[in-house]
């Protein structure tokens, strides 16, 4: 009778110890969730408000595509000062051209649109600019890449 | 263990998502996206936007649509299809198998899946700072057996163990948090960038069983894209007589404006597209300008939308389920966001579908869950409650003044100062309350305690802050405590979280139901406050210096506030006719304080009257904020 008692004892204390591990592994792993979150939130931190800009930027920039097709046609010196105005504006705020006329085509910072005749995998025409918002690609610039065959 | 992660492998995009702190999270791409394109250059190892950009020059060596050829004989009907639109040679491989040619090399269709999941997995492990090893893919419901075989595969290509192979709908279910309990008939309707599948699923215990499936494999979002892209160049041609289906420069640029045009018109019902210098003609730059409603672009997608309804049918069919049976409808994939697509799923099921969860991220969200379930994450963290109710207590004018906000995760707690009602009060009650509604009335009691002894002190002075604190156990304690004596009382609740979800389910639609007559009656109860506010602050200021205001100006304040307080305490008083009484009195009170202000500074020296226009402007708007904290920070008696 007593050997049975201390029985169910070790059991419940079996039972109680391996509840006590699960508990404290599920401490831990909401502890290291937290704590991993707050370390990502603080590098993101300075991301996001360096960053925090780029969607608007990215939509401005349309507007900027347009002006400069204006520009194109009718070569406007007042046009240009308003463009350069522009440009300048955006450059304060981390804006900086992706650089690609005659490069060699890099998909990493380009999207290639059309293919046309001309040297092999280098840049023929840029159809839209890039841009590096600090140091991420806001957009890559849309190019025409030459086929190799020219004629 | 390390995370596991889930990661739904589409035909035209894929996602990653993970389990954090308990609820299911997208890892953004390396470009920032919560999706990537399953596109993979294998030569030189290109995978998503990166590969997307380079496809047109390196079309031949550009895998895209890979999931319609795993685990597929070259000689079968889906591999046939698929030949014909890609542009990568597809041939047969071993056992039959169609592989991949390019670049003098042959890829299976789990090498090329591999790709897309190391990006995956290398995402992954860039956003959670550590190895990911283990992973939970998503499939469609209608794989077979040696697709699952090939996915997996690709898994283990990619270095990852699939812990588990999980039915799309399925996932999808999970996300929607439809695994808990109930036992019913789910639709899941999913309608990505390419493949249309519809899915019946029947829940019971935790347990899915996908009883039928149908679909289109060639039909999605690009074709209502090419639709309105169409369209456009027609109407251009029209206008002009320009064909701009031979410029390619300018149909990339219709392209991705038909895109955005689409989007917008999922929330705006017309939009514009506008394409400046889009081509020339005779030397003259021509302009696209169009304006789009949501009806056209409705119009020219019908029959596409149309064409969903006969799988939805045969599945209901091949289930053997009544429309009437069906608990649920759950949207999946980008283009379900288009409410001409919602509507017709409603029509067709009569049932409003669930959207509650982003489509593009549903299946990624419900792998992870699933991910979270096998590494036991899932199992404990989901034991935190949230209060399914608004906490709060009643406050002057029988308003429910909320301490909790509903959807709280618990164990919470917060703390807020009241103060009392009128001058030289003795106590306050603390009335606790759980509901939606904004009056103190229609929601429900869970308990109320008086604190005494409050020093006589004139209204608003006591600061009485009461404490909310609710514990993992959904045990709420309400305290309150008078600063200046530091008396304190309190009260314990349980089960404040213990509601059936039924009533739940009535409380909320309650809320909504009433909404417009509580805000009525709630607008009703903030003017009483407010004009009884001016009264009692406008006489105190009478009283102490009446004399400086002259008789005249006095008694005429005086009869005014009368006329006020008589209107508030008439039954019959509107919204209306008490802001037009209030309006007379406070302008009353301000004329004549400027007045007092005036002639006061014509008494001082004249370099300081500049200061003291602001200052009459000052006290006004002080008597305004007091009227703020008396509507929603004061303890009725």
């Amino acid at each position: 009778m007593v050997k049975k008692t201390s029985l169910k004892k070790t059991e419940e204390f079996v039972e109680l110890k391996s509840r006590i591990e699960e508990l404290e592994n599920n401490y831990k792993r909401v502890l290291a969730d937290y704590q991993n979150q707050q370390r990502r939130y603080k590098e993101q931190e300075s991301t996001l408000i360096k960053m925090a800009s780029a969607s608007l930027i990215e939509k401005l920039l349309l507007n900027m595509d347009a002006l400069e097709m204006a520009q194109a046609h009718l070569k406007d010196p007042g046009l240009k000062i308003i463009i350069d105005q522009f440009n300048s504006t955006l450059s304060q705020e981390g804006l900086s051209l992706i650089e690609s006329d005659r490069k060699e085509f890099d998909p990493l910072i380009m999207d290639c649109t059309e293919v046309v005749p001309g040297k092999k995998d280098k840049v023929i025409e840029t159809v839209s600019r890039g841009y590096y918002l600090f140091d991420k690609v806001l957009r890559p610039a849309k190019v025409k890449v030459g086929s190799g065959i020219t004629n | 263990m390390s995370k596991i992660i889930g990661i739904d492998l589409g035909t035209t995009n894929s996602a990653v998502a993970v389990m954090e702190g308990g609820t299911a999270k997208i890892i953004p791409s390396s470009e920032g996206r919560n999706t990537f394109p399953s596109i993979v250059e294998p030569i030189k190892g290109l995978v998503g936007d990166v590969a997307k950009r380079q496809m047109v020059l390196n079309s031949g060596n550009t895998v895209f649509s890979v999931k319609r050829l795993m685990g597929q004989k070259f000689t079968g009907k889906q591999a046939q299809k698929t030949k014909e639109i890609a542009p990568y040679e597809i041939a047969e491989g071993k056992d039959g198998m169609a592989v991949i040619n390019l670049g003098g090399k042959t890829f299976t269709p789990q090498e090329i899946s591999a790709k897309i999941l190391q990006k995956a997995k290398a995402d992954a492990e860039a956003y959670l700072g550590t190895t990911v090893t283990d992973a939970v893919i998503t499939v469609p419901a209608y794989f077979d057996d040696s697709q699952r075989q090939a996915t997996k595969q690709a898994g283990e290509i990619a270095g990852l163990n699939v812990q588990r192979i999980v039915n799309e709908p399925t996932a999808a279910a999970l996300a929607y948090g439809l695994d808990k309990g109930k036992n019913e008939t789910v639709v899941v309707y999913d309608l990505g960038g390419g493949t249309f599948d519809v899915s019946i699923l029947e829940l019971g215990d935790g347990v899915f069983e996908v009883k039928s499936t149908n679909g289109d494999t060639f039909l999605g979002g690009d074709d209502f894209d090419r639709r309105l892209i169409d369209y456009v160049v027609s109407e251009f041609k029209k206008e002009t007589g320009v064909d701009l289906s031979l410029d390619k420069q300018a149909l990339q640029r219709i392209k991705d404006s038909a895109e955005k045009a689409k989007i917008e018109l999922s929330s705006a019902t017309e939009t514009e597209i506008n394409q400046p210098f889009i081509t020339q003609k005779d030397g003259q730059p021509q302009h696209l300008t169009m304006k789009i409603s949501r009806a056209k672009l409705e119009e020219l997608v019908d029959d596409l939308i149309k064409k969903t309804i006969e799988p939805c049918k045969k599945a209901l069919a091949d289930a053997k389920i009544e429309k009437s049976h069906i608990g649920e409808v759950i949207l999946v994939g980008g283009m379900t966001r288009m409410p001409k697509v919602q509507q017709v799923v409603k029509d067709f099921f009569g049932k409003e579908p669930n959207k509650s969860v982003n489509p593009d991220e549903a299946v990624a969200l419900g792998a992870a869950i699933q991910g979270g379930v096998i590494s036991g994450d899932v199992k404990d963290i989901l034991l935190l409650d949230v209060t399914p109710l608004t906490l709060g207590i009643e406050t002057m004018g029988s308003v429910m003044t909320p301490l909790i906000e509903r959807n709280t995760t618990v164990p919470s707690s917060k703390s807020q100062v009241f103060s009392t009602a009128s001058d030289n009060q003795p106590q306050v009650e603390v009335h606790v309350l759980q509901g939606e509604r904004p009056m103190a009335s229609d929601n429900k009691t869970l308990g109320s305690f008086i604190l005494d002894g409050i020093p006589a002190a004139p209204r608003g002075i006591p600061q009485i802050e009461v404490t909310f604190d609710i514990d993992a156990n959904g045990i709420l304690n309400v305290s309150a405590k008078d600063k200046a004596t530091g008396k304190e009382q309190k009260i314990t609740i349980k089960n404040a979280t213990n509601l059936s979800d039924d009533e739940v389910e009535k409380m909320k639609q309650d809320a909504q139901k009433y909404a417009e007559e509580d805000k009525k009656k709630k607008e009703l109860v903030d003017k009483r406050n407010e004009a009884d506010t001016l009264i009692i602050q406008t006489r105190k200021v009478l009283k102490d210096a009446g004399d400086k205001f002259g008789a005249d100006a006095a008694k005429e304040m005086t009869e005014s506030l009368d006329e006020l307080e008589k209107e508030v305490k008439s039954e019959s008083a509107t919204v209306e006719s008490l802001d037009a009484k209030l309006k007379i009195s406070t302008e009353l009170v301000q004329k004549h304080a400027e007045a007092l202000y005036k002639a006061a500074a014509e008494k001082d020296k004249p370099a300081e009257s500049t200061t003291d226009a602001p200052k009459a402007e000052g006290d006004a708007s002080e008597a305004k904020t007091d009227t703020k904290s008396a509507e929603e920070g004061e303890v009725v008696q």
